[in-house]
């Protein structure tokens, strides 16, 4: 639709871009893609004078305006209309639990933590005035301090004899029971023809019950959030006026099946059925009926890319998507920035003001975040929130090898909030904390000037639904961009007419490490031709923006 | 056939090194240039468990040479019920295929799930492969079926059964079933329950050592001896050796030879007490009190243990003939090895050797390794024929024809035969 038929639209009555914002968790970081992509959206749509708004519950609402705020989108012009339909349980569940999506990122509360150490900073600072007090002796309170120290040495140790007797007491079942155990693990020997180990098999019987908790919370979670979805659905129902939906994911199925209107649903990827084996923890029945829900009952679906359609949507829902309307609309481009040597070198100044954004994860080696001057070093930058399927550690291995083997004087920025397990291990085993860094959750004008300032901005995900968005945002401030040489990467430089031959020097096999540190070093070596080409391309796909890409988004819906 | 490109991994499941894990990588290599030679793009993984102390990169830098990605992972346990949600779901996995427990191999990437179809090699499964993923699993040998006492034979080794049984359900649920030895393809069928029609005998390769760049430059000082090639293991079948040993030297005083026992921890048949775990136990205990007993053997017999490739070759090379005498397995690249360098061999007659002896040309002398006086006996055709013996050898040019670059061609097309045989 053309800009200037919206505005008669809006002129004659306020016609919204209707937009659902739910989500089993309320979403933490505004650096998450999808949040990245909405915001664009969101302010694309505006600046073509389309009112937006969006519907959520009590639950949601904060998180919403925290993270679509992060990304400059202007809260104040966005309308919400927050329904109280809110699972007060998934509130305290979530307050509990503080998972994230798959058993890697999980993440325990951080209730216990506060309360920890809160408690100890007031013992650190109470315990000395007590104790200086008490040694402060003078003839004016001896007579009162005296016989005072004396009772509280005394009811000191009275204390400690009674904590002392406690742990004993409690101490003694288990220590009853260790034995008891050892002597059932030697007696099996004689007993038993099978030389099974109790304590272990008990141990195993623990774990099954941990997991089957955790499990079960789980199915609990989204057994409540189906409820929170229909009760949501039927309250839309309600207001006649709204007729159409939109959905920038396809988690909210039991709202799309209920909604007595016409629903537009984002698919923007199926990644846990590609790599089951990576995402373990993330699979859920709940979940993948929430998909099929979404994708049978929607008008009409959304993919990024061709690879997701053909590749993902077809192959592992073919019958819900058989008469379905699915329409691809890549992502938009940056536009590109005038840059120089100049500002690359303001660029590190600047950040050297951003530095309060660099966290340490690893609290066993370190006391406090590495400190670093960005003027001083070159980095390569991996902006993601790391996923099983993002491919960090080999980046991580290629930037050993880097450092390590070549002295290279480098470090590797992530944004990612945590390190997954595996990458945490190397780090920690190949004693990397003070040259990987981890700036998670950064605004975007901190995010722009680490891909200027970066030597190289390198994605080695093994699978992305659209377009990878570090390119556009790399090329467009000269600064050199590698990808993973996978399909849906093939699909965005081949769609704007470039061939193999043309992007070779700009991909590597995300497998093969040795792939990638080559690529990595000729890159770091010779980087003025790539970072020129690059630019020359990324000029070239800035001809489709975001605003180009909401004008797509919104004739879809409109025509539903 | 296989069109355009295709990606496979080749996966160790477990902690190799010598012999299987140089088959491993002979395998990842005949796959690789075999399918250079018939055209096909392949992507090959190779992976194996991550374990710094026991692996260098120094010891895949063949297989990087020839663009086979290296992938070390971690193994990892993973409940049935995280898994079997999202193919029960998507109506993909059949109820036959299920089990509590699943192996994942987390490399920390795509844990090989960007690889089409896996090899594994070989088939200590401890756990089964998630029923999405097709693979093949290399077999080497049922030894046990033969002589069961490698597992135990008392209720408390019962659990090595069960374990056996969980390797043989594994396999079971293999896309097909690679074997190098007819008697091993038998096995999988009739003793591990495998589908005939998924059994596959592959072409046996020979290149175990690098021993085409190995001059040879014998030392004619030596004292004439047989290099006892073996392990630790029961099925290795040394009592009724040193037996027939002993008979052997007492019939023929006036001989020379002397036997040199290798292999990995064969120390522990030494009367030398050794601080491993395994020295108490009741057969290396036995092995020695055989030796004990034996006077001529404890005067001619020195076991050397485990030797490094390069020492190994120079005792080889020296040898005045090489001696086997297994009960039974997936037969010995030792004798090939041997024959390369002009040693001849004294064998066990059992089925494997007498197919890799086809297949190598071979003419050991071979005798009964249940019975040690037809070891004694053999031994004395062995030594009288010594020179006839060598003459027939076959030549190094015929050996030749069998290393992995020669059957490279052969082995990529039983893979894709059986590959596209089994494809559901």
């Amino acid at each position: 639709m053309r800009q200037h038929e919206i505005k008669t639209m809006t002129n004659k009555l306020p016609v919204f871009f209707e937009i659902v914002f739910l989500g089993l968790n309320p979403i933490e970081h505004k650096s998450e893609g999808l949040i990245v992509l909405l915001s664009d959206t969101i302010n694309a749509l505006q600046k073509q004078g389309v009112l937006v708004r969006i519907h959520t519950t009590g639950r949601h609402i904060k998180s919403i305006k925290r993270v679509l705020g992060g990304n400059n989108v202007d809260i104040q012009k966005v309308s919400f209309l927050v329904y109280k339909v809110e699972a007060i349980t998934l509130v305290l569940i979530h307050f509990l639990l503080h998972r994230g999506r798959s058993k890697v990122y999980e993440q325990k509360s951080g209730i216990l933590k506060n309360i920890k150490n809160k408690l100890s900073d007031t013992l650190r600072i109470v315990i000395p005035r007590i104790f200086t007090w008490s040694l402060d002796l003078s003839p004016l309170n001896i007579w009162f301090k005296v016989p005072l120290n004396l009772g509280l040495i005394l009811g000191l140790t009275i204390l400690i004899c009674i904590l002392f007797l406690a742990t004993l007491i409690l101490l003694f079942p288990i220590l009853i029971i260790k034995i008891g155990l050892r002597l059932i693990n030697k007696l099996q020997g004689f007993v038993f023809a099978k030389r099974k180990n109790i304590p272990r098999h008990l141990l195993g019987v623990l774990k099954k019950t941990y997991n089957a908790k955790n499990r079960l919370v789980q199915f609990l979670q989204w057994q409540i959030y189906t409820k929170e979805q229909i009760r949501f659905a039927k309250k839309i129902n309600a207001n006649k006026d709204i007729k159409k939906l939109f959905f920038f994911t396809a988690f909210d199925g039991f709202v799309v099946s209920h909604f007595k209107g016409s629903s537009l649903v984002t698919l923007p990827d199926f990644i846990t059925l590609v790599y089951p084996l990576r995402f373990i923890a993330a699979h859920n029945k709940d979940t993948l009926e929430g998909m099929r829900l979404s994708i049978k009952n929607a008008k009409a679906v959304i993919c990024y890319s061709e690879f997701v359609k053909m590749e993902q949507l077809y192959k592992f829902f073919p019958k819900e998507v058989e008469n379905q309307r699915v329409e691809v609309i890549p992502q938009g481009y940056f536009p590109t920035l005038e840059t120089s040597n100049h500002k690359k070198e303001e660029a590190g100044k600047k950040l050297n003001e951003k530095r309060s954004y660099i966290i340490n994860p690893f609290t066993s080696l370190l006391l406090n975040p590495p400190v670093v001057d960005f003027t001083q070093f070159n980095f390569l930058l991996y902006p993601t929130i790391d996923r099983p399927h993002k491919n960090t550690l080999n980046l991580v291995k290629a930037f050993t090898k880097l450092l390590r083997e070549y002295n290279f004087n480098i470090k590797l920025v992530l944004t990612t909030p945590h390190p997954s397990r595996d990458v945490e291990q190397f780090i920690l085993e190949q004693r990397l904390q003070y040259d990987v860094i981890f700036m998670p959750s950064v605004d975007l004008e901190t995010l722009d000037l680490l891909c200027e300032k970066s030597s190289l901005v390198v994605h080695p995900s093994l699978a992305e639904g659209g377009d990878v968005f570090n390119f556009s945002r790399a090329a467009s401030t000269k600064t050199p961009a590698l990808l993973a040489d996978v399909q849906v990467v093939r699909e965005m430089f081949e769609r704007e007419g470039l061939s193999k031959d043309d992007y070779d020097d700009w991909v590597f096999d995300p497998i093969d490490v040795d792939s990638l540190f080559e690529k990595i070093k000729k890159t770091l070596l010779n980087p003025e031709k790539i970072i020129e080409n690059q630019y020359a391309y990324s000029k070239k796909l800035s001809i489709y923006s975001f605003d180009d890409m909401a004008r797509r988004y919104l004739k879809l819906y409109e025509s539903i | 056939m296989v069109q355009g490109s295709i990606k496979l991994a080749l996966i160790l499941p477990e902690l190799y090194r010598g012999g299987t894990l140089r088959g491993a990588k002979n395998i990842a290599k005949m796959l690789m240039l075999g399918s250079i030679t018939a055209g096909v793009r392949l992507e090959l993984s190779f992976g194996h468990l991550y374990d710094t102390s026991l692996y260098h990169d120094s010891d895949f830098e063949d297989l990087k040479e020839l663009g086979i990605k290296v992938r070390p992972f971690k193994r990892e346990v993973i409940s049935s019920a995280h898994i079997d949600i999202v193919f029960d779901y998507l109506k993909k996995t059949s109820q036959g295929k299920k089990a509590d427990t699943y192996w994942s191999f987390n490399d920390g990437v795509a844990n090989f799930e960007d690889c089409d179809f896996w090899i594994i090699v070989s088939d200590r499964l401890q756990h089964p492969i998630p029923p999405h993923r097709p693979f093949a699993v290399i077999v080497y040998d049922y030894i046990q079926r033969y002589v069961p006492e490698i597992f135990g034979l008392t209720p408390k080794t019962d659990g090595n059964w069960m374990q056996y049984d969980a390797y043989a359900k594994a396999t079971r649920g293999a896309q097909f079933v690679i074997c190098t030895t007819n008697q091993t393809r038998l096995d999988c069928i009739n003793y591990a329950g495998v589908n005939h029609e998924r059994v596959y005998k592959f072409p046996m390769e020979f290149d175990s050592l690098n021993i085409q760049s190995k001059p040879i430059v014998k030392n004619s000082e030596v004292p004439p001896y047989l290099l006892w090639t073996t392990n630790s293991t029961q099925h290795k079948n040394h009592i009724n050796i040193i037996l027939g040993l002993e008979h052997y030297f007492k019939n023929y005083p006036e001989s020379e030879i002397v036997v040199y026992m290798t292999g990995i921890y064969t120390n522990l048949f030494t009367s030398k007490e050794d601080s491993d775990k395994h020295y108490f136990d009741e057969y290396p205990r036995k092995v020695r009190e055989t030796i004990a007993s034996c006077p001529q053997v404890k005067k001619r017999l020195k076991i050397w243990g485990n030797l490094s490739d390069e020492i190994y070759l120079d005792k080889l090379i020296n040898a005045y003939g090489i001696l086997h005498g297994a009960l039974y397995d997936n037969g010995t690249y030792s004798i090939v090895e041997g024959a390369w360098f002009g040693v001849p061999s004294i064998s066990s007659d059992y089925p494997a050797i007498r197919e890799s002896c086809e297949n190598f040309s071979l003419k050991p002398v071979l005798f009964n390794p249940r019975n040690p006086k037809d070891l004694a006996k053999s031994l004395q055709v062995f030594v009288s024929n010594h020179s006839q013996i060598i003459d027939s050898l076959p030549t190094q040019e015929r050996l030749i024809e069998r290393t992995y670059s020669k059957m490279a061609g052969k082995y990529w097309d039983s893979f894709i035969a059986a590959y596209e045989a089994t494809r559901d």
